[in-house]
């Protein structure tokens, strides 16, 4: 993925400063038509072939912050202020939540190794003897790969003492666990849909920013400004992405708009123990291995990608859903908001029911800027950690611990941090070759939840 | 020798805009003039409301304003900084 620090991740969180600042104050609706003259004014440097097309560019990323789903081809033609009159405005917008601005994708050469000009065509051509494919030939004193015949196996790079050879890859192609990144030479990319599964990897890496994610922000600014009852879920993640303590983190989240905000560390920790309880009960019954269920990303992969695994995912169900349940007991009628620092959860929501609306955390911190809360305004509270096993499932390893330290008997645990082409291949043989570890946490995001596509400072 | 105070504010919107990265940033200042630097985390000023003109992070470097701050235009002021004072 693309390092945290890079001009488009200010792009998204400038962008969605301000159509929140639009959404909350402003009296006229057709003031939403400035925002991308607001963003990329006229004297600047452009970023793509010209300013009209950056401009352009923004007016997409706005409509898939209001749900419009930009993979389709659809009528472009009306203005902004057109669209946001007819996005809706009142639930989550359907699924899938990715879709790819065609326009802003820079339609990659297929991923490739190349020979650069700093090849001197030396005597001994370790590449060219190398090569397993017979794909290198001399050409004007230069090597010359082949791309019909090149395997990408990339020995000729490792080969070179110059470091002549280059890889060349296709960013989101690249990072994609399994392989939903449709890659036709000269054209846009596109997701397969049906291998996709949300990990949300890829929009962080298209150095064109060009795959884009659904927002449920209409609609929670709407709610809000009905002042509905509202209450804020948030993931154990968030603590260091924002500054201050604990304490006022919490009290400026409420100031945003929420009635309430519910720290999941505590359902995470009811999780925990009821994870235990059934491990324990599978194992009686004479299954070998129970993987955890709180990362949707991963049960996405299991349902579209190892269904044969599916009998060994645990039935519990995961923290937001466990807080949610909660939380609709106690207050029947509230909004119920998740804030967290993943994708994959907007599709855990949509599916299951029972969340409202989900939010990430990008959202979340632009949401308090556009409504002026200063964190470290409020007062500043003696910390008192609690619920410490539960914050930990915001790490990878944590799930695994917290379900450990809620058994008497010691239990072998292991973990898959960080879902890739390796780790699926891996979990594909289970189903033969049971895996070490009685339970086995599975975390999409190598790091766990706190390293997640939607994290501010992770 | 006096330093030169690299104030960075962690007030939300510099914060969430990135100045939560720069916080670290002495690890990350050349050896040959980290001594020289000291950094202090400040709070909002206001300067952050005003996105035309300062758009947030805002960090200020032996007093001078930067807006929009990041790694290497600090690096940059810190220089001009030493520069001035004839510190190298
Ligand atoms: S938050 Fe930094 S100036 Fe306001």
């Amino acid at each position: 993925m693309l390092t945290e620090k890079n001009q488009y991740s200010y792009l998204r969180k400038e962008l969605l400063t301000r159509f929140f600042t639009f959404l909350f104050e402003s009296k006229n609706p057709l003031e939403i038509n400035k925002i991308p003259y607001e963003m990329i004014p006229s004297g600047g440097d452009p970023r793509r072939c010209c300013i009209y097309k950056d401009r352009e560019m923004i007016k997409y990323r706005l409509l898939s912050l209001m749900g419009y789903d930009l993979s389709e081809s659809f009528d472009e033609s009306p203005s902004l202020y057109e669209f946001f009159n007819r996005c809706g405005k009142d639930r989550a917008p359907a699924l899938p939540p990715l879709s790819v601005i065609t326009a802003a994708c820079s339609s990659c050469r297929s991923k490739q190794y190349r020979v650069t000009e700093l090849c001197r065509g030396c005597l001994a051509r370790p590449c060219q003897t190398i090569c397993p494919a017979d794909a290198i030939s001399m050409k004007s004193g230069k090597a010359l790969i082949d791309g019909e015949k090149c395997i990408n196996c990339g020995k000729c790079r490792e080969s070179c003492p110059y470091s002549a050879i280059v890889y060349i890859p296709v960013p989101c192609e690249e990072v994609c666990p399994v392989g939903a990144i449709i890659k036709k030479e000269g054209h846009a990319i596109e997701i397969d849909r049906d291998k996709c599964i949300s990990c949300g990897r890829c929009t962080r890496s298209c150095p064109f920013g060009a795959i884009v994610e659904k927002s449920h922000i209409v609609p929670l600014v709407a709610a809000i400004k009905q002042k509905k009852d509202m209450t804020l879920m948030i993931a154990p993640s968030l603590y260091d992405q924002l500054p201050g303590a604990d304490s006022q983190i919490l009290a400026a989240l409420k100031a945003a708009g929420f009635s309430r905000v519910y720290e999941l560390q505590e359902a995470a920790e009811i999780v925990a123990e009821e994870e235990g309880k059934e491990l324990l009960e599978r194992m009686e019954n004479g299954q070998s291995f129970m993987t955890t269920s709180c990362c949707p990303a991963y049960v996405e992969t299991v349902k579209k990608h190892i269904p044969e695994l599916a009998s060994h995912v645990s039935d519990t169900p995961s923290p937001m859903m466990a807080g949610a349940r909660i939380l609709r007991e106690k207050y029947p009628g509230t909004t119920i908001v998740f804030a967290g620092p993943c994708l994959a959860k907007k599709v855990e929501a949509y599916e299951k029911g029972g969340v409202d609306l989900v939010l990430n955390f990008e959202e979340l911190g632009t949401l308090l800027i556009a409504k002026s809360v200063e964190i470290l305004d409020y007062p500043a509270a003696e910390e008192v950690t609690s619920f410490a096993l539960g914050r930990g499932f915001a790490r990878s390893g944590g799930v695994g611990k917290a379900v450990k330290a809620s058994l008497e008997e010691d239990i072998h645990c292991s973990q898959i941090d960080g879902l890739s082409v390796k780790t699926i291949r891996l979990m594909k043989t289970w189903i033969k070759k049971a895996p070490e570890g009685r339970l086995v946490e599975v975390m999409a995001c190598e790091g766990g939840c706190s390293r997640g596509p939607c994290s501010l400072n992770s | 020798m006096e330093k030169i105070i690299v104030e960075i504010c962690t007030g939300t919107a510099c914060f969430v805009m990135g100045s939560g990265k720069l916080l670290s940033i002495e690890e990350s200042l050349p050896a040959n003039i980290r001594d020289y630097v000291e950094v202090q985390p400040v709070l909002c000023c206001g300067l952050c409301r005003d996105w035309t003109n300062s758009k947030p992070p805002v960090v200020s470097v032996a007093g001078k304003m930067i807006a929009g701050a990041d790694e290497e235009k600090i690096i940059k002021a810190v220089m001009a900084a030493l520069e001035g004072g004839n510190l190298c």
